[in-house]
Parts: C-alpha cells; structure tokens; sequence
C-alpha cells in the first residue's frame, strides 16, 4: 500500500528494520510465518455468499451477489465477473470516503486477475443466452479493520465468498427467461487461487507483512497461486526493486505458503 | 481486434507468430528523444504499432502546495490512453486500469529518480498513449526513463521494460494485443540494465515454475536489447545537437 | 572503459571510474566504489584534482541558490512577511517557486511594517540569502534590489519615480516602496 496510509513513526520502522537483522518480527513472528487466520463463511444472509478472513488484526470482508445482465462484446458466452474494493474510513484513519483511490484499485484488479486468470469461475457455465443475457458475480470486497497485507486477506476472503455463494437452481425457457428451481446450487468454481505477499526490507524478505513491515517495506509482491502450483497472478508493489534470485525465492516460498492456506481453508 | 470465428493458431507450422516474429524476436522499435517544446524533457517511441507520446515537467513547484515532501521530490505520473487508441472508443476518464498502471510505473520509475536532490518539488510524468497494440506499459516505461534523462533530471540508469508470455504453450517475448488476448499467459517485466534489479513485475495467466523462470529470462534478455536502442536514441539527439553548436572539444585530456 | 577520455559521450547509468581512482563530480553517483553518469552529457576528467564528472548536456530547471538574484511578483503580504511568486533566476526563467522575505530584510534601515515597502502585485528583485528547509528567504537590502515595477494600490496604473516620489499619473497618488536603484529607468 502507498506510504500515504502510514501512520506508523519512524522509530517502529527503525526498530523493525533493526530485528530485522537478527532474523526476528516485531511481533514474534518468523520470517516466514503467515498471521493467525481465520475464516467464517455466510455471515451475511442477504448476500449470496459471504466470508469474513481475519488475518492477525487485519478483518476482511466479501460479500458475492449475483445479477443478470448483458456479456461484454469480446467475450459474449462468458459471465461477468466484478471485483470491487471499498476501503471504508473505519478501517483505519488513513482511509478517506469517496470513489475508489489508486490503492484500492490496484487492490481489486489484482485479486480479480487471481481469481479471473487461475480461472477460477468458470464463466462459461455462467452464461444464459450467448451475447444477451449471462449472469455477474459482483464480488465486493470491505477492509474493515486494516493491519497490513489486504492483499492476502482480500483473495481469500473472496474465493471462501464465492465458495459459500448459493443460487436459485434455474432451467433458461426458449424465450430466454429463467425459471427458478427451489433447490440451490453453487457457484461453477473449478480452483481455489490463493495470494501471498512477500514484503522486502532491507534484503530481507517477510511473507504476511504486518501494516507496520507493510510501510517499512522497499518492495512487495504478490503471487497468486492456482491449482498444481502454477503461478497465475503477480504484482511487485512499492518502490524498491528485486534481484531474479529474490524472485525465484518468493515463488517458491509462495507455492509451499498457498498450499498449506488452501489445504487449511479451502479444501472440499 | 477482429473476432474471427474459430480457433486462430497464434504460431504456424514453421514455428512463426501471427506477424511473422520468432518466439524471441521484438517488434520494430523507434524513439525520439525531446519532441515536445513546453515540457522539461519528452519522448516518442513507436513500438510495433503502439504510438505513445511522454512528457516530463519539473522539479517544480507542487500543486496543491500540501503534498510537497520535505526530504525529496514528489515523483507523480500518469499513464492515459487516447480515445482513438483501441479498435473501441474508450472514454476519455481514466479506467481502474489507467490508475493501476499509473500507479506501478510511477513505482517502477521512482527507485531510479535521484528524488532527495529536489526536496518540495514535483516531478511529474504523462504518458499519453495514441495507439495502443499491446505492451503499452512496457513502451511507456522505456519511453519515460528517456524523456528524464532528457529533462536533466538526475537518474541512476535507464529503466527498460519488456513483456513476455505464452502462447499455445510457446514462451515468446513481447506480445502483441492479440497474442495477450488469447494467449495463455503476459508477464510485464522492467529491469534496471546496470544492476539487473527487478523493477516491476506483473503477471497474470497461468505459469508453471519452469515457463516462469524461462520467461523471466527472455524478458530481461530483451530488455538489454531495448537498452541499446534507448541509449542510440539519445545519442542521435544530443551528439548531432552538439556537433552543430561547436566543434569537437579540443582539450582531451588522455588518461596517462 | 579502454578509451575512457574527456569528451566522450555518456548516458546515465554509464561507468565513469572507481571511486579509488577519481573523486566523484557533478553529473555522477557512487554505487558500491563505482562512478556512474547520472546524466547525459560528455565526460570531463580532471587530472589535476582528480575529479571525474559529466557535464551535462540537458539543462534542469533551475532551483535557486542562495547568492542567486531572482525576480518575482509579490502574491501575499503580512505585516512582517511577504510571498513573492520567483519567476526569474539570475535572468533565466523558470516555473513558478515561492519565496519568503521577513521585515527584517527588507532594508539596511527600519521599516516597520510590510505595507510600508511592498503592495501585492509588485515586481520584485530580490536576493536568496537561505534556503533553509528549502523555503527560499529573500532579501531587498542594498540600492540595487527592491521593487522594480510598481503598481497604485488605487487604479492599477504603474507607478512613476519623480520629483523623489512614486506617482501615480492618472489618480495622483503618493505611494511609498523599497524601491531599487534606478527605478525610474524601468524593467531590465
């Protein structure tokens, strides 16, 4: 996140850097230990599916709803999907009411392209009527308590949203209408892609970055995982710069950190 | 772009792509140094059938006077596209693509800006993109670390970017717009060339660790090669502007 | 590196020297030992003091050193401070910058308050004596600095240097400046 949104003095990013030497977090952590997380689906009755990720202090939480509308004209067979961020102002005192700001937009396009490019969806069986009528999943995302790493918590606490989403089974009639069934079905989700976040400081790097490390940070990067491994989405962040090694090593950090995540949470 | 029916081979039998590039092969690049006459320092690149115009203004004065820094220059830039530049009208309001984009490379750019000589002042970049065909960011990038060097404004190196991908399961270097589209995988990358530091790195597809690293490899190996035409570039412009003010300096010192 | 000579043309990023062998001059940054050129231009070395630079080809905007004498146009005015909008330094333009000046320099005797030297819209040359925290202070001590070109307060007229007053020619006003040496010959 852009330094705009430190409220962290000079001294923490001081004292941070200096443990940092001697391979210990200000809070306890190892440099590769991920925060407490916790995941709670279908807290939100009225949404189609919804899941709440707590992530050390940091609160996520995503709310899917779902709506017919009209494909996008390059890809008519495909559903929509839409990802959105609001960091809403009681997250922290850095964040501002309005329409969404460069962090948050950056924020909702890199978990879009997690969940879009791991496909995720499949987007396919979301369409109604080729180039009329295909379903949209909005998948709005809350900060509401900010501690750092949005980025993980956001990507999780989407994927465990649309996993917990439920519809209305329907059959399409010749018209193009739909007939809704009683019985629900779930999302068409195929994979579950799982973010980790690697935050360099002072040539060290730390995986789950706290708000603290977060602002301290030179760089930082996000790596999106699919299934079998496969790397499907990456965003380097920050000023500040990586050697190829660096990289290579958070790539593998990142498959072994997303595996454990999506065997702990996602699984079945 | 033209939605053909069926399933286009993006790479023939004779292991050529659409536009009849090798898998390693860059489209044609131009660049003009300094084309612009209000702005501090300017750049035009042509890459393959991406036209993108990039002007410098500053150090100056910040507006509004609130968001000066007092320990070094704020470095602001933003990346637009005209609306004429895609097959579709685009509105003219930036997009959340054009704020991220604006975003990483102001990122990308800022480590190399020798920021703390400017303190209270603003450096500010605009990256107008007039056509667009593909690796827009990646030509912008190039083409802005040139117009700061031709500002003056003090910089470390010349940052360069390049993007590679995969289709039909081939990783290539520098995708065009329909290979992004329907290829598998688009991996932007840019490097500072003197140290081969990683300044920005985005990717989205799908990558098995191996096509990871391959691609990341051709990218910066194609990235050196930009260099190079960076570096000519602006040596077009300032040795050809030298000579025509004054002849070459007569007191060389050679080195003993 | 081999045929390293004065005058030839680098860009930034470039290998100039080591730091063991050359000093570090205008146009260069040191990275681990290593000169490099941070600008384009053409090498210059200097054996004498051995001292390694880039001299540059591109001109920056320039920022105001203190010694500069700059001119500017008076934007604000307090009762012991005024604003003055720089749009010249040492005669070459450049965008906007602000600086401040304190009653205390405004002149070698007491002036007691702003209103007595200066009204908003004046033309001012001025000398930068800090540039602490990088405000830029300013300074109208000595004949040849003050306001160059003045405006009446009451019409907008430019003010007139005669009979040892500023005149305004079309409302008749007096109005009082710090006003340099040679006023009356107008803008140089």
């Amino acid at each position: 996140m852009s330094e705009n949104l430190g409220m962290v003095s000079k001294i923490t990013q001081k004292r941070i850097s200096e443990l940092l030497k001697q391979d210990k977090r200000i809070d306890g952590r190892g440099l590769n230990d991920y925060r407490e997380l916790k995941v709670e689906a279908g807290l939100i009755e009225r949404a189609a599916g919804s899941a709440l990720v707590t992530l050390g202090k940091t609160k996520v939480m995503v709310g899917v709803k779902i709506e017919t509308g009209t494909p996008y004209p390059d890809t008519p067979d495909n559903g929509v999907l839409t990802v959105n961020v609001e960091l809403v102002p009681l997250a922290s005192p850095k964040f501002e009411p309005g329409p969404p700001k460069e962090d948050a937009i950056e924020l909702a396009r890199v978990v879009d392209r997690g969940i879009r490019e791991s496909q995720a969806l499949d987007l396919k069986k979301l369409c109604i009527v080729s180039g009329k009528k295909v379903f949209i999943i909005f998948v709005d995302i809350y900060a509401l308590d900010f501690d750092g790493n949005l980025f993980d918590a956001s990507t999780l606490a989407s994927i465990a949203a649309l996993k917990n989403a439920k519809m209305k089974d329907y059959v399409i009639k010749k018209d193009g209408e739909l007939e809704y069934k009683a019985n629900d079905i779930s999302l068409p989700l195929q994979n579950y892609p799982v973010a980790i976040s690697t935050a360099k400081i002072d040539d060290k790097l730390v995986v789950d970055p706290s708000l603290g490390e977060e602002i301290a940070a030179d760089a930082a990067i996000t790596v999106a995982i699919g299934k079998k491994g496969n790397i499907c989405a990456i965003q380097k962040r920050k000023v500040g710069t990586f050697s190829v090694d660096e990289i290579i090593q958070i790539i593998n950090l990142s498959k072994q950190k997303a595996k454990e995540i999506g065997a702990m949470f996602l699984k079945g | 772009m033209p939605n053909k029916k069926g399933v286009e081979k993006l790479i023939n039998k004779k292991g050529r792509r659409i536009d009849g590039r090798k898998f390693d092969e860059l489209r044609p690049i131009k660049i003009d140094v300094g084309v612009l006459n209000k702005a501090n320092g300017s750049a035009y690149i042509e890459w393959g059938k991406n036209k993108i115009l990039v002007g410098v203004y500053g150090p100056r004065e910040v507006h509004p006077r609130h968001l000066s820094k007092y320990d070094k220059a704020l470095f602001r830039s933003r990346y637009h596209m005209a609306p004429f530049s895609v097959a579709e009208r685009k509105s003219p309001a930036p997009s959340r693509r054009e704020h991220e984009l604006s975003k990483v490379i102001r990122e990308c750019l800022e480590p190399t800006i020798f920021t703390e000589l400017f303190p209270r002042t603003s450096i500010d970049v605009f990256i107008e993109v007039l056509q667009a065909e593909g690796g827009t960011r990646c030509a912008g990038i190039t083409a802005t670390s040139v117009a700061l060097a031709d500002a003056g404004i003090p910089i470390k190196d010349l940052v360069v970017a390049c993007a590679s991908g995969k289709i039909d399961g081939k990783i290539v270097l520098d995708l065009s717009d329909i290979e992004d589209q329907k290829g598998e995988a688009d991996m932007p990358v840019a490097i500072i060339p003197r140290t081969g530091e990683i300044t920005l790195l985005q990717m989205d597809g799908i990558f098995t660790q191996d096509e990871f690293e391959k691609a990341l490899q051709i990218s910066i190996e194609g990235c050196k090669k930009i260099n190079a035409i960076q570096r000519e570039a602006i040596k077009n412009k300032y040795l050809v502007e030298k000579a025509s003010i004054e002849p070459e300096p007569e007191e060389t010192v050679n080195e003993a | 590196m081999k045929n390293r000579q004065s005058g030839i043309f680098v860009t930034p990023g470039d290998k100039l020297g080591v730091i063991e062998e050359f000093l570090p001059g205008l146009g260069t940054y040191v990275d681990d030992g290593n000169i490099y050129s941070s600008t384009i231009g053409h090498l210059l070395i200097d054996l004498f003091k051995k001292k390694i630079s880039d001299n540059p080809s591109t001109s920056i905007t320039p920022i105001p050193k203190v010694g500069d004498i700059v001119v500017g146009q008076v934007v604000n005015i307090q009762d012991k401070n005024i604003v003055i909008k720089i749009s010249q330094i040492n005669t070459e333009s450049r965008s906007v910058l602000t600086g401040i000046m304190h009653v205390s320099d405004v002149s070698t005797s007491y002036v007691k308050t702003m209103f007595n030297a200066f009204k908003v819209g004046d033309f001012v040359r001025a000398k930068v004596i800090s540039s602490t925290n990088k405000e830029f202070h300013l300074s109208t001590k000595g004949s040849n600095l003050g306001v160059i070109q003045a405006f009446c307060s009451n019409c907008g007229h430019l003010l007139v240097f005669q009979k040892h007053r500023l005149r305004c020619l079309n409302c008749k006003k007096i109005e009082r400046r710090k006003i340099v040496l040679g006023y009356e010959k107008g803008l140089d």
